[in-house]
């Protein structure tokens, strides 16, 4: 009963998270990030324990509702670009409503996964840190191996000479390399000499994100001429318990992968977990996408209050653990039963919002509604990181829409994380920085 | 498209239509181009500056460069190949962390930094639950500059040097280990006495210290810091810490005639023992060596460590080590520790003297059997004619105070007061000891002493006390801590609190106590102490009924009672 106190901070983080996750671009994170920049002047009037549901109810809101904006306005982050794809092939067969309850889903199956491992967690999370975490940059390497390594040549069967097919087979795989090179590079500029006032060095990503993923989707609505069809709101989801539960099972996978390991997103986690479970349904995909960023966001929240293994992972962890550290095993299972609660209150909130993001879509044109993510995104990156965060977003956005137009994969502009850090784990960022004259 | 100029599909205007491989040529230039205009623009810029004091938790990942002196460590973990070190600027101080590679090459290029160093350096903040910490990024970022020396005497040290690096010389007199990992080395020299502190870190840095040994005449570098009020100086490599020659000794002998123009001094002195007597706190030997006579006056904790305490005795050959001072206008010289005392040659044969009338300490025997039969007196009636006589006083306890061999009891039976002196001995064995407080009604059977003009009764024995009535005063209330002050000075109060820290001191120990108020500084004396030992933690609330005293210039309670 003494936690019960809690539960109106959780409600009112979801609600307002479920305003703010239709807001094109806008961050949970960079919400996050205001709120625990004035919470750090105003500690006096919420304590750690309510600011901590806050944001508990926030992420979870956020986790479930961010769905809407990515399929349909067309504004991703790097844990749902994976599902702007079929999300947006389901749009344009008047099933965008089907996709977000779907992804909602997948949602819901990993509220379950969480409840089900909580009482496991401690325990589990804590060995396997002790275990893995001193290899973290060989694991981490091996990733990004992967990553670049399954990205086979396409085509090569077009062109007069060998030299034109070899051109049209390595092209899009060279795009991807290179991507990556280049966002790796920006990512350990950011890490050593960021441009970002130091005040603002917690979202020192934030216009790097914005402009290699968020702002070249935008630019790519903006450039097509596509016209939503007519959406239409179905009573059932063509989706049997199995498939869901293979959807579910995948995405656990992949985004307890991500919520666990340091630098992962649930970008790269869905990927694993795709491949490693050979999904081909993109039913299927899109649940197991819906339950891997889930999971993702809260389960890395939910990491934060784990009693004894202290695992501080995700911007909203991060960011909080400077401020607050949890305590005891009753604010652990209270943090549970909250993501239980608002997670069940977010997916009806989802149904409503997707019904009125599919009234938006059909009243407004495509165009103007990413006209104005536009100027939001721009907007965002300005407020929160002033000139120098609007230069790295113009210089993330080519590196972003390189993916877009050579047909590579949007996952490689994760260098910008995985790079430096790899790097540092391993004892070379200050090395490489140093070649690059950066240091 | 064909003739199409709409695409049936997408609904592109086809003659408007841009072809991809502009698009694709464009973005390759314009990421290429971004990206190294972003690295040129980077390597100009400077890394910013910032004082410790303003890094706030919205800071955590920036990487920023410090400015400061080295306040603690460093503290080594081989284990992770880990360094740890504070630095402190006029704002803050600030924890710097340093891993594998980068300990590495810092201790390969002996570039490790060292109290009083002073440090520019770069690297990442990690800022987490308010507690802020920078990791260095490599070790080319971290600029030294070792601090000067400057020779200083022992007595000198001051505040003022503080992080400064100074060069003293001295014989060891002590060596000890508060807890493992650091080691305590006392340094004396004709000025006074100064802890070494030598980190095991260090060692496990650079190596062992030379060995040495007691009395052995030293010179160490090392930086001067403070623990809590007492300086210390920090050893910060092996090499800063080389033994003298034997034919240099740090304090020389002195003729006892000249022993007048030493006072305040540390000198060491021989000659043959004239004379012993036993006072309350300790012995005091009159010694001669043909130029003059002195007092050596021991304490009976030094007694207490000394393995041959019993040829201190008329005729005995004896050198000691020692500070000269004066009182009651005789010279005496006080060793601090039973080291500072060698008999060079064993007594012809062994006399102990009775007090004599000049002897201005006091001489209570403490272990009497009466030889006559107690008379019964109010306590106006005694003079210090009655001086050895056994009497019986009765009366009220007005005041009870601590002292670091037993309790004093200021009885008041209606005529006068007289003290009743309880030595620890005796009191351990009285069974309503914890009722001998302010109010209660006490009857003794003791000897008669004077001490520095005031009358005591001195009960042998623990059945030579007797509880009449208990105490009906109704128990103040505990002050807050906060309330206390120098108008307190030498009053009786009650406070109450919540037991912070307890460390030892070499008669007790030092208890911080705290409560909403504030928090002070508790000291039980080691009778007080034994008594509460099994029931005092930290963590714990305690009541304590003390005297507030003045020490080292903070107000503190020395503990008569602690209750729980």
């Amino acid at each position: 009963m003494e936690y019960l106190y809690l539960v109106p901070y959780a409600v009112v983080g979801t609600l307002l998270a479920s305003t703010l996750a239709l807001v094109p671009a806008m961050h949970v994170y960079n919400i996050a990030g205001i709120f625990i920049w004035l919470a750090v002047s105003a500690q006096k009037f919420i304590g750690g324990d309510a600011l901590a549901m806050l944001l508990l109810g926030m992420i979870v809101g956020y986790a479930m509702l961010n769905t809407v904006s990515a399929i349909f306005l067309g504004a991703p982050d790097d844990s749902t670009v994976f599902i702007v794809l079929p999300g947006q092939k389901y749009l344009l067969m008047s099933r965008g409503f089907e996709a977000v309850v779907l992804t909602g889903i997948g949602g819901l199956g990993g509220i379950l996964i969480l409840i089900v491992l909580s009482p496991i967690a401690a325990g589990l999370f804590g060995a396997l840190r002790t275990i893995l975490f001193p290899h973290l940059h060989w694991i981490l390497a091996v990733i990004i191996v992967y990553m670049l390594m399954a990205e086979w040549p396409k085509g090569g069967d077009r062109g007069a000479t060998r030299g034109a097919r070899l051109w049209d087979a390595w092209k899009g795989l060279g795009a991807g390399i290179l991507t990556f090179i280049l966002s790796g590079i920006l990512g350990l500029v950011l890490m050593y000499k960021s441009p970002i006032p130091l005040e603002y060095s917690f979202q020192n990503l934030l216009p790097a994100f914005v402009g290699l993923f968020a702002v070249p989707w935008v630019l790519e609505n903006l450039a097509s001429s596509t016209e939503i069809p007519k959406q239409y709101i179905p009573t059932t989801i063509d989706a049997p318990p199995s498939m869901i539960a293979r959807g579910i099972f995948s995405g656990a996978l992949g985004g307890l992968f991500a919520a666990f390991f340091p630098v992962v997103t649930g970008g790269i986690g869905g990927y694993l977990a795709g491949h490693a479970t050979a999904q081909r349904d993109d039913r299927v995909f899109i649940i197991s996408q819906g339950a891997s960023k889930f999971l993702y966001y809260v389960g890395a929240f939910w990491l934060f209050f784990l009693p004894t293994a202290g695992i501080t992972k995700g911007g909203m962890a991060g960011m909080l653990a400077t401020i607050y550290a949890p305590q005891g095993a009753g604010l652990y299972y209270t943090a549970v039963a909250l993501i239980a609660l608002c997670g069940v209150l977010s997916f009806f909130l989802l149904l409503g919002y997707a019904r009125v993001a599919v009234w938006l879509v059909q009243r407004v044109n495509y165009r103007y509604i990413s006209l104005v993510t536009l100027f939001i995104l721009c907007g965002v990156v300005f407020w929160f990181t002033g000139v120098g965060g609007i230069a790295i977003m113009l210089i993330a956005t080519p590196i972003g829409v390189l993916p877009v137009v050579w047909g590579s994969r949007r996952m490689n502009c994760l260098g910008v994380i995985l790079v430096p850090i790899t790097l540092n784990l391993a004892g070379l960022g200050p090395t490489v920085a140093q070649w690059l004259g950066i240091v | 498209m064909g003739t199409l100029d709409k695409c049936p599909y997408c609904g592109a205007e086809v003659q408007k239509r841009l072809p991809m491989r502009y698009v694709r040529l464009a973005c390759l230039i314009l990421g290429l181009l971004g990206v190294v205009i972003l690295v040129y623009a980077a390597r100009g810029a400077q890394t910013p500056l910032i004082k410790i004091g303003n890094i706030g938790a919205p800071m955590n990942y920036a990487y920023v460069q410090l400015t400061g002196t080295v306040t603690r460590g460093p503290i080594y973990d081989a284990d992770a190949q880990s360094l740890r070190f504070y630095v402190a600027d006029d704002t803050g101080e600030i924890q710097v962390n340093t891993f594998r590679d980068v300990t590495l090459q810092l201790i390969q290029s002996e570039h490790v930094p060292a109290i009083g160093d002073k440090i520019t350096m770069e690297g990442a903040l990690r800022i987490r639950d308010e507690f802020a910490s920078v990791n260095l990024a490599s070790a080319d970022k971290l600029q030294l500059e070792r601090p000067t020396v400057s020779e200083i005497r022992l007595a000198d040290v001051g505040y003022d040097d503080e992080f400064h690096y100074v060069k003293v010389r001295g014989d060891v007199r002590d060596i000890r280990q508060p807890y493992q990992g650091l080691t305590l080395v006392t340094l004396g020299d004709a000025t006074g006495e100064l802890d070494m502190a030598v980190n095991s870190d260090v060692e496990k840095l650079y190596g062992a210290l030379p060995a040495f040994n007691f009395g052995d005449g030293v010179e160490v570098q090392g930086v001067v810091s403070y623990y809590r009020d007492t300086p210390q100086l920090v050893l910060r490599h092996p090499r800063d810490f080389k033994q003298l020659d034997e034919n240099e000794p740090v304090v020389t002998t002195v003729k006892l005639g000249e022993l007048a123009t030493r006072i305040n001094q540390r000198v060491r002195v021989s000659g043959e023992i004239m004379r012993v007597a036993k006072f309350s706190q300790g012995l005091r030997a009159t010694v001669n060596d043909d130029t003059g006579e002195v007092a050596l006056v021991l304490w009976q904790d030094v007694l207490n460590q000394m393995a041959n305490a019993s040829q201190l005795v008329t005729g005995a050959q004896v050198q000691a080590l020692g500070k000269v001072s004066e009182f009651r206008g005789e010279l005496e010289v006080l060793p601090n520790r039973a080291s500072d005392i060698q008999i060079l040659a064993p007594p012809v044969a062994q006399n102990i003297a009775t007090p004599q009338a000049n002897v201005p300490a006091p001489t209570a025997s403490r272990a009497v059997t009466p030889t006559a039969v107690a008379v019964a007196r109010s306590v106006g009636t005694l003079t210090e004619d009655d001086k050895d006589s056994l009497v019986i006083v009765k009366g009220i306890i007005s005041r009870a105070d601590t002292f670091s061999k037993g309790m004093r009891y200021t009885v008041d039976d209606g005529t006068g007061t007289v003290i009743v002196l309880g030595w620890s001995d005796v009191l351990e064995d009285v069974p309503f000891r914890d009722a001998l407080v302010e109010g209660a009604t006490l009857r003794v059977t003791g000897k008669v002493n004077v001490f520095n003009d005031e009358l005591e009764v001195v009960p042998a024995r623990a059945n030579d006390m007797e509880l009449i009535e208990v105490s009906h005063l109704v128990p103040p209330t505990p002050r807050a801590i906060a309330s206390l002050s120098s108008d307190d000075l030498d009053k009786q109060v009650l406070i109450k609190g919540t037991v912070q820290e307890i460390s030892d001191f070499s008669a007790g120990k030092y208890v911080t106590l705290q409560d909403d108020s504030g928090e002070i500084q508790v000291t039980l004396f080691s009778n007080v102490y034994r008594r509460v030992q099994n029931k005092l933690a930290v963590g714990g609330t305690v009541t304590v009924r003390g005297k507030v005293n003045l020490f080292r210039g903070k107000l503190e309670v020395v503990a008569d009672e602690v209750l729980f």
